[in-house]
């Protein structure tokens, strides 16, 4: 097994834990913001491990330029849609959905 | 070994969140299901090589319809629908019986076929040279069944008339949609001007390396479309107003252009004809004329009829 | 000739055209004023060229099935398009005063024409189309186009109708979708010319036709999935429903004729045949004696589609499974196709009137029609006119029909048929009588009036459904260009 291949498989393990305890946390969590903090913080770590472990098998600069992207806009995504979900949820906002 | 396992695992998944949306009690939680289901399909697009659905799939099938389903879902509520009366026991079990008997009479057609059957594969590969393109999905589409795509384009046209002509009559003119409130510093309002270099950039490029590479006008206009909407929520673009001249321009000018096309190879062969040596420019043309159409269509469809004021 | 190989591309592309720019510059007096001579043209030289030279052939875009798609004018499509035609140019010029575009353009004002344009483009389409899969692309442009016109008046029970026939109509696309899907998977080709060569014996292709036909009978309204037709049809504007009622569910039946007669003659079993009747007879008896019980006139008229739709049907077990043509295949294949025809002016030309009715007296219950003969004698001569078709007296279009079919069913010993055509012909007599005999009545009240020029032209419509049965010889040969299934002489 070489080092990249054993590099891949530890961080993809270690990105799968991180979505795991995400998971997780979500199903358990008491409110809204906390299963919120759980989903989009474990997600964007265990998203990145797993990017960096797709790294190793990249064939190219490229291909590791476009992966590094993903998580980055991923990244984003995540904190603005939690945002927006937690603003939504805050005691007095009448309409949720509005 | 693995891909096997991947793909049963992946199958077994897709029956489990196909039956957990149709079973569902709760409306909201079915319309989830569907979106993960659009995704889980998607993937299995990919498993059998065909990235063209897969894209399609993921950009139309779970995303756009899902932010459709869910707006539904919410007006609906707003309305003070929360749930609607479940079918009667009797009248499920038939409909369950009725599915069951499709759904086994498809799986003996199916069973009954030869796996090894390719279609048109052969012949659509023979022709791709004097298609003009490099992608058989593209030249499908564009060329040797272009006619086809004339039709659905114009389709979506008619589906955002229809959606246009529910708005109440006083707010006729008004401008789709409800106003989005959104605070002018706040994290909503900074991504929406972070994204949309990217987005334009990602949108422009799928439907431009549609000719060559798994992409086009659909695919692309849906990207489009969603950085539209995610900027027109940050609060920072409203629509026009539908009776405005630019916009009905914008959604009929895709369509408009293809037809001219067609009509034009009238001249030059035949109707639809794209000759050979320009095949590749008139299809970039019908592409880019289209992804704007559907990309306006599309966001249009999600803002909804107007439901305020003309100003 | 080369004008008239353009007629089957034209056809499409000129309503298309001027739906865009109704749309755009929303102009409906210049549109009609050229797209209704325009198409009437083209229609003039589909029909010369297909009588000259037989059938057009168009593969689009210059691909040959199996790859590409080939537009197909026959006398059969042929004669949808000019029925089509002349419906739908009639309707847009009695529509022109009920959807005007003033000063500040209005919500239906502006949807009604690039909606109206839409579906003429794409019932064309269907009527033109060779290919299964671009059948279905065209059969779902029908379905939309009509659901935004049930819904065009906006109020809760329109939109509440529109929702119901989407669900009967998308069921009935998936249907067919689905059943195309496993052709192609079992044939690889769409087109109708080649499958037509395949054996169809295999169980792909006999699910494939199950769903097919179950789906377009969905979209056809026949019994029993008829509960949305009344409510949608009776809720639309007046030239909307005359659109939808006349026209619509005769395009899916169309393709069901194409599929059965033309793709997969050999497909079809006994049982499957006389299943199908069975239905057509059930909607032919049901749906007339709901028309006897409604109060509303446009719900009559509404439920008089459902059970003329029956008819049609009668042709599976009169001249399906023609794996060898019999004598009398030829006449009752041509006889439901002249009541498609027949019913499909007539039908447009009663919901025409009644709608003048209706706008004269501002409401539609049966006492609209008082007095209707002294205060518009055209428009109740209209409705008469179009009475006598569909109920199948002579001299009409619809007793053409109704001849040719019971001479079939004599032919062929299938007597039952004979007896529920004979029986269909009483109940529409009965469930038209009620109106047409208040026209006579005395009128209490006000009621205002419509201009002549109007009233003239759904009468000039129910008199091409009577023209048709006068001339119907010339109608009959030319229907027969191209029939695949090249039966004998039939029995004039």
């Amino acid at each position: 097994m070489s080092i990249a291949t054993l590099f891949t498989a530890l961080m993809t393990t270690g990105g799968l834990i991180f979505f795991i305890a995400g998971s997780v946390g979500m199903l358990r969590f008491p409110d809204q913001h906390s299963r919120l903090h759980a989903m989009t913080k474990a997600d964007n770590l265990g998203l990145g491990m797993i990017v960096l472990g797709a790294m190793a098998q990249a064939g190219g600069p490229l291909v590791v330029f476009k992966l590094a992207l993903i998580w980055i806009l991923a990244v984003a995504a995540s904190a603005v849609t939690a945002q927006t979900i937690a603003r939504a949820t805050l005691p007095g906002q009448a309409d949720p959905e509005a | 070994m693995t891909g096997a396992i991947f793909d049963i695992v992946l199958c077994l998944l897709i029956l489990a969140v196909a039956l957990a949306a149709i079973l569902g009690r709760d409306l909201f939680g079915s319309v989830v299901f569907f979106i993960v289901y659009g995704l889980l399909v998607a993937l299995a697009w990919t498993r059998l090589g065909a990235v063209d659905v897969a894209l399609a799939e993921a950009a139309i099938g779970a995303g756009l319809t899902g932010v459709l389903l869910v707006g539904a879902v919410a007006r609906l509520r707003r309305g003070g629908v929360v749930e609607p009366t479940p079918p009667r026991p009797l009248a499920r079990g038939a409909q369950m019986g009725i599915c069951v008997l499709a759904a086994g009479l498809v799986g003996a057609a199916i069973a009954g076929l030869d796996p090894d059957a390719a279609g048109l594969t052969a012949t659509v590969a023979q022709n791709l040279e004097a298609s003009g393109v490099g992608n058989p999905v593209t030249a499908v589409l564009l060329n040797f069944r272009g006619y086809d795509t004339l039709l659905e384009t114009v389709v979506l046209l008619v589906v955002l008339i229809g959606v246009w002509s529910l708005a109440e009559d006083r707010y006729w003119g008004g401008r789709p949609g409800l106003r989005q409130h959104a605070k002018p510093g706040g994290v909503l309002a900074t991504y929406g001007r972070f994204l949309p270099p990217l987005g334009l950039l990602a949108g422009v490029y799928v439907v431009w390396a549609g000719t060559d590479q798994p992409g086009g006008a659909f695919q692309g206009g849906t990207i489009l479309a969603a950085v539209w909407l995610l900027v027109a929520m940050a609060g920072l673009v409203d629509a026009p107003p539908v009776t405005a001249r630019r916009l009905r321009l914008t959604i009929v000018a895709g369509p408009a252009l293809f037809l001219a096309v067609a009509v034009a190879g009238i001249f030059m062969g035949g109707f639809l004809h794209l000759p050979p040596e320009h095949a590749k420019q008139l299809i970039q043309t019908i592409e880019a004329g289209l992804a704007l159409s559907i990309a306006a269509t599309l966001a249009l469809l999600v803002a909804g009829p107007p439901q305020r004021g003309a100003r | 000739m080369i004008l008239p190989a353009l007629a089957p591309a034209l056809s499409v592309a000129v309503p298309l055209a001027a739906a865009f720019l109704a749309v755009v510059a929303p102009r409906p007096r210049l549109l009609v004023g050229v797209t209704v001579p325009a198409m009437l043209a083209v229609m003039a030289l589909a029909v010369l060229g297909v009588r000259q030279g037989g059938p057009l052939v168009l593969a689009v875009g210059g691909w040959e099935p199996p790859l590409g798609i080939a537009l197909v004018a026959d006398g059969l499509s042929t004669a949808f398009l000019v029925a089509t035609a002349l419906t739908i140019g009639t309707v847009l010029v009695v529509a022109l005063p009920q959807f005007p575009i003033r000063q500040n353009e209005t919500r239906a004002g502006w949807a009604f024409w690039p909606l109206a344009f839409l579906l003429w483009a794409a019932l064309n389409a269907v009527f033109l189309s060779g290919d299964l899969f671009n059948i279905y692309v065209a059969i779902e442009f029908v379905t939309l186009a009509t659901l935004a016109l049930v819904a065009l008046e906006g109020k809760a029970k329109q939109v509440e109708a529109a929702m119901r026939y989407a669900m009967f109509a998308l069921f009935g696309s998936l249907a067919y979708l689905l059943g195309v899907a496993l052709l192609y998977a079992a044939h690889g080709t769409l087109d109708i010319g080649l499958l037509a060569q395949l054996p169809a014996q295999d169980t792909a292709s006999l699910v494939a036709a199950g769903l097919i036909t179950a789906g377009l009978a969905a979209k056809t309204a026949l019994f029993p999935f008829h509960a949305w037709l009344p409510p949608a049809h009776a809720g639309a504007p007046a030239p909307a429903s005359a659109m939808l009622s006349a026209l619509v569910p005769k395009a899916s039946f169309y393709v069901l004729l194409r599929f059965w007669f033309d793709a997969m003659p050999e497909a079809a079993g006994a049982i499957a045949l006389q299943l199908l009747g069975a239905l057509g007879a059930t909607a032919i008896v049901y749906g007339s004696i709901l028309a006897v019980r409604q109060n509303r006139l446009k719900q009559l008229v509404a439920y008089s589609t459902v059970a003329q739709i029956g008819y049609l049907f009668l042709v599976f077990p009169l001249a399906g499974g023609s794996a060898e043509p019999q004598p009398w295949t030829a006449g009752a294949w041509t006889g439901s196709v002249f009541h498609a025809v027949s019913h499909a002016f007539a039908k447009a030309a009663m919901f025409l009137a009644v709608g003048h009715a209706v706008l004269a007296a501002g409401h539609d219950r049966m006492s609209a029609m008082d007095g209707l003969t002294r205060r518009m004698p055209m428009t109740a001569f209209a409705l008469g006119v179009s009475a006598v078709t569909l109920m199948g007296l002579p001299p009409s279009g619809g007793f053409t029909a109704k001849f040719l079919l019971l001479t079939a069913a004599f032919a062929s010993g299938q007597v039952l048929w004979a007896a529920i055509i004979v029986l269909g012909g009483v109940l529409a007599a009965a469930y038209l009588f009620r109106p047409l005999a208040r026209a006579f009545l005395p009128d209490r009240g006000r009621y205002g009036t419509v201009p002549r020029a109007q009233q003239a032209l759904p009468l000039a419509l129910a008199m091409l459904s009577v023209v048709l049965g006068i001339v119907s010889a010339a109608p009959y040969d030319f229907l027969q260009t191209g029939r695949p299934a090249a039966a004998e002489e039939g029995l004039e």
